[in-house]
């Protein structure tokens, strides 16, 4: 996501990426990898929980969400990951996100 | 176990702190923007 992310900006879409670790962790491995979008630490989960991000206990971990979000705020698209690497594809996402733009 | 949102949905909103310690509220964007909201693992 981080190589396409021009592919998103130059598509009026601002990339938000949350995730269970503390802020302190979370900015070290920003800075380390020089992330270009906005990296949220997700205290306590709640916004997870608001999403129903399925926690895998066998795993140990929640399983990896993906949303589109159009500029009502509607969900567009959604996906469930039911492995740690289940991630669609970008360009699926950017497939939906044209959809959307194109109106 | 099992609920997902559904297509269509408006999003649940929601504010944080980024690493830049800008507050990131979800309804910003809204008139404005698409998000793509990635929820992960973790990193660390």
């Amino acid at each position: 996501m981080r190589q396409d992310y021009a592919e998103f900006t130059a598509r009026n879409t601002q990339i938000l990426t949350l995730g269970p670790d503390g802020p302190n962790a979370f900015r070290r491995y920003w800075e380390e990898n020089g992330m270009p979008f906005p990296g949220l630490a997700d205290i306590r989960s709640r916004v997870a929980d608001l999403y129903y991000q399925e926690v895998n206990l066998f795993k140990l971990g929640r399983m990896p969400a993906l949303f589109v979000i159009d500029p009502l705020g509607e969900v567009r698209y959604l996906h469930y990951g039911d492995s740690m690497a289940d991630i669609p594809p970008n360009s699926e996402v950017l497939a939906v996100i044209d959809e959307i733009n194109q109106g | 176990m099992g609920k997902k949102l559904t297509m269509k949905a408006i999003a649940p909103d929601f504010e944080l702190v980024d690493t830049q310690g800008n507050t990131v509220r979800l309804a910003d964007f809204r008139g404005k923007q698409n998000v793509v909201l990635v929820l992960t693992r973790g990193f660390v």
